[in-house]
């Protein structure tokens, strides 16, 4: 089938029908008992709580967890619930998983031997569920749907009753590196050893609640978890020269460290450095050989969604304090030597910052801790600890690139720990809520830990590529996480960029940070939706945006408004004085056919200067001559104005009606440098609410008493307009950036230009 | 040879990591009348492509820093996963710099043999999906005072532009 592909210039503005500034009712949910029209939790609001506890095993020789739970669940909703679901995550790796089955294939991804051997690649993965029990030993009876287990209750479950219930599982751990994954373990041949990163590990209860009743949606690999919070108390056995990091904070100091650790731990509990709890020279000497029997580490963790911990006897350990809002909160890294210098440099000190940087935008950190483990690749985040990637080089040289994606990745995962693990919007149903405002926070976090930090994601100017033209592979924002094309764009990139522009340019730093920090007090240890957070940030700054909302989040809209037009006026000031000297002036310096200029030079004598009598009045006369009668009409016009309407008239005053098209279909403010004749220039910012009855075309005059040299739409890039080309008057052509490439290759380099700089100065 | 060849696709097993949700490149081109070449610039995220070269066999030792034998690689690799074809001729893209950012992008810049430009083109950008199955690829082509734009996914890496001539 031939497809055909027409100029992007044809697409827009078909994808949206309606008004662009009618108010959002339809796509919102009716305000209720459980969330007001505020944004608010309403009056009723209520959410499940699950408390645990659990024995885990890791078994070290066959890389496997063997564990065994106590789930206490507690309704606090109104209803009686006949059945209760619950989260098996590892049924993703499971043989006959659905996120295999639906994976598209064509024939060419079969080509070579090695796609067939990848096709046909085997693990036994999967939650091998033993017994779900009451407490005594009773069974229950339970189904499972793939990645969801159900237990069927004898009797429902009434409103503000608890029930409490045992599962013992075990499971294979993924090999990471090979198969993937948000945990798993990590290989070092070369010593034999292994790092485990261990999450989705047990059995979870699913949220119930107002708005979805069971979030049952089966786990299919990329909307992540929506939990409920509780208090979990962990034993996690080991081999006994392992070093564990875990959410939650340590019981058995005395058990499982020596007693120099324990004096270093509380070095560092009030140093605002890091302090080394396990130095790189001791985990050195630990890997080498493996330790015959085993220790349980005890955490406990209060109020959290869920429980994640990182075992190794490769761990070298470091760890400082951190004051937020006069609590102290312990920032810990855990790293193989492989991590290092990066890690030992730098990890604790992000962690520490953005701990500190987010509390200011968001809410006091409330946990005791907070912990960045080093695992090769990826990041991934937990309450209170997260898995983060940037590897140094094998001969422990790093390129400025990797130690950039480090504190970055870092800083996104240890800023996770607001957005969602503390306001706990639901992951399964709506990725951008964590994502996208954790990478706008994200990016507020990396300007203040260096000044230019070259952030991914943030600035409007970087979401341009995405956003323009053929919209046939992206989706709107507000898309569930399974349906969403390109991720990472669309719901981190995106959201986090329309964050930005508020704060910048809609709202202003003052009005958004006021809204933001109100959302997210609101929503702490609670669930909010998209609705919630919608709404807030409107009822707590006073600026309508459900145009904004709906052009950014609900369409794949882009930006693009087109300066098409300028026109240029100046105010008659019927002075005759004035007027015929200025009139004298335009025409002298009109274009002046060539004939006429040759002529001049080339006839050496027309007849009417050679015979007087030729002329007559009219070519006698000089139309620019003022004369009484001219005098006399203006003092007669004056008359009729008072002092100020004469002023205004011999203001000089220039007027420019601009003409504006919105090709791109959202609409954006229209900020406008207007640069003078005189070098200096004035910056002008209309509200978008300019296109509210018109949204294609607008017009608007402006005023100057001078005249204007050149006009600039969007100067400071901040309304991720997708077409340069189209902002200027007169206009300009933006260069690609391959004919930047072009000018830039063409230039001495700045090395180059210092050396003749030295040769200038003999050096 | 083949078992190496086994052992180094085996790797390609698609990852879920978290904080990398990228797998997005874009190319930008432009078809220059007077030299008759298309002039382009790839921008993807470093890292991805590194990871492809390397699973391919194609491992670069400093990607700011490229030496002759290394660039040929990339120019055949790139050649096998974006061209144009233009009637019966194809592009041939040559690599003419590249600029790595410290915010995990970096812009690769190449220029084709010359080829006879026409206003029905069939684009193939199947770069990187090999390695990573969620990668898509977006070509804005800046021609005849007009903007077309196309996106590519693994099961729609073929597209075909017709660029119509309003001159007449």
């Amino acid at each position: 089938m031939k497809k055909i592909l027409l100029a992007a210039l044809l697409l827009p503005g078909l994808t949206f029908a309606q008004n662009r500034f009618a108010q959002l009712g339809e796509e919102l949910p009716t305000p209720n008992e459980y969330r007001n029209a505020a944004g608010a939790p309403g009056h009723a609001y209520y959410q499940q709580k699950a408390d645990y506890d659990i024995e885990v095993r890791l078994d070290d020789e066959k890389q496997r967890i063997y564990g065994e739970e106590e789930i206490t669940y507690t309704n606090n909703s109104p209803d009686q619930l006949e059945y209760l679901w619950i989260q098996l995550d590892q049924n993703m790796r499971a043989e006959d998983s659905d996120s295999k089955l639906i994976t598209v294939e064509k024939m060419e991804d079969f080509r070579s031997i090695g796609d067939v051997a990848r096709k046909q690649f085997k693990f036994d993965g999967g939650f091998k569920i033993e017994e779900v029990t009451t407490p005594s030993g009773k069974d229950l009876k339970y189904a499972i749907n793939k990645t969801m287990l159900r237990i069927d209750l004898d009797t429902p479950l009434k409103d503000g009753a608890s029930i409490s219930f045992r599962i013992k599982w075990w499971y294979n751990i993924n090999d990471r590196m090979k198969i993937g994954g948000r945990s798993g373990y990590e290989y070092f041949e070369e010593e034999d050893n292994y790092l485990y990163t261990i999450a989705q590990w047990f059995p979870r209860m699913c949220v119930y609640n107002d708005v979805e009743g069971w979030q049952n949606k089966q786990f299919l690999g990329r909307g992540e978890f929506a939990l409920a919070f509780g208090d979990y108390e962990v034993a996690i056995t080991v081999p006994s020269d392992h070093i564990v990091g875990s959410t939650g904070v340590l019981q058995n100091e005395s058990s499982v460290l020596t007693s120099e650790q324990r004096a270093r731990l509380k070095k560092a509990r009030s140093s605002d450095t890091p302090v080394m709890i396990v130095t790189q020279e001791e985990a050195e000497e630990n890997e080498k050989e493996k330790a015959e029997g085993e220790k349980t580490w005890i955490f406990k963790a209060e109020n959290v969604r869920d429980f994640a911990f990182a075992t190794s006897r490769k761990f070298i350990w470091d760890a400082q304090n951190q004051p937020v809002a006069g609590k102290d909160i312990l920032c810990m890294s855990y790293y193989p030597k492989e991590g290092n210098p990066l890690w030992e440099r730098y990890s604790t000190k992000l962690v520490a910052h953005t701990v500190k940087t987010y509390s200011k935008y968001t809410v006091d950190y409330p946990y005791p801790v907070a912990i960045s483990v080093h695992s090769k690749w990826i990041g991934m985040e937990y309450p209170m600890i997260c898995f983060n990637g940037g590897r140094p080089e094998a001969d422990g040289t790093y390129s400025e690139r990797t130690k950039y994606g480090m504190w970055g990745v870092i800083i996104h995962e240890v800023g996770h720990n607001f957005f969602p693990m503390i306001i706990n919007s639901d992951e399964r149903q709506w990725t951008w809520m964590d994502e996208g405002l954790n990478t706008f926070v994200q990016y507020l976090t990396e300007q203040e830990w260096e000044r230019g930090y070259p952030s991914r994601r943030g600035p409007a100017y970087l979401i341009a590529d995405y956003m323009r033209g053929d919209k046939d592979y992206i989706s709107p924002i507000m898309t569930n996480s399974e349906s969403i094309w390109q991720f990472g764009n669309n719901a981190y990139g995106k959201p986090a960029t329309a964050l930005n522009i508020l704060r910048e340019t809609i709202m202003g730093r003052e009005l958004f940070d006021h809204a933001f920090k109100i959302y997210c007090e609101r929503w702490a240890f609670k669930h909010p939706t998209p609705a919630d957070f919608f709404r807030t940030m409107e009822d707590a700054s006073a600026v309508d945006l459900d145009w904004f909302w709906r052009a950014w989040f609900f369409t794949t809209d882009h930006v693009d408004i087109s300066l098409d037009e300028v026109n240029w006026y100046e105010l008659n000031t019927m002075n005759p004085e004035v007027e015929m000297a200025a009139q004298k002036q335009r025409d002298e310096q009109k274009d002046e056919f060539i004939g006429d200029t040759r002529n001049r030079e080339l006839i050496e004598e027309t007849v009417n200067e050679r015979d007087a009598d030729i002329d007559d009045f009219y070519a006698k006369r000089d139309i620019y001559e003022v004369d009484a009668l001219h005098r006399q009409d203006y003092e007669e016009f004056k008359k009729g104005l008072t002092e100020e309407e004469l002023n205004l008239l011999n203001s000089g005053m220039q007027f420019y009606e601009l003409k504006f098209s919105n090709i791109g279909g959202i609409p954006m403010p229209l900020i406008l440098r207007f640069t003078f004749t005189d070098g200096t220039n004035e910056v002008i910012r209309i509200p978008a609410e300019i296109w509210r009855r018109s949204e294609h075309e607008v017009t608007k005059v402006f005023m100057f008493e001078k005249q204007v040299d050149n006009i600039r739409l969007d100067p400071f890039l901040e309304t991720a307009d997708t077409d340069l080309n189209n902002n200027s008057w007169p206009h300009e052509q933006q260069p690609t950036r391959f004919e930047l490439f072009r000018q830039k290759q063409t230039m001495e380099n700045p090395m180059q230009r210092q050396k003749r700089v030295d040769e200038l100065n003999g050096q | 040879m083949k078992t190496l060849l086994v052992i180094a696709t085996l790797l390609t097993m698609p990852l879920v990591s978290k904080a990398h949700d990228y797998y997005f490149s874009f190319v930008e081109m432009e078809y220059n009348a007077i030299s008759q070449r298309i002039e382009m610039t790839l921008t993807l995220t470093t890292h991805d492509f590194e990871r492809a070269l390397e699973e391919k066999g194609n491992a670069i030792d400093n990607i700011a820093s490229l030496g002759d034998e290394e660039i040929a690689r990339i120019e055949k690799y790139v050649n096998s996963h974006f061209y144009v074809t233009s009637g019966e001729e194809k592009s041939r893209l040559k690599f003419i710099g590249n600029e790595v950012s410290l915010s995990g992008t970096s812009n690769w810049y190449f220029e084709s043999e010359p080829i006879d430009f026409q206003d029905e083109i069939t684009i193939r950008y199947d770069l990187l999906m090999d390695v990573f199955p969620e990668q898509q690829n977006k070509v804005t082509l800046y021609h005849k005072g007009e903007t077309f734009t196309a996106t590519f996914t693994p099961i729609d890496k073929t597209k075909q532009i017709y660029i119509e001539n309003k001159e007449q």
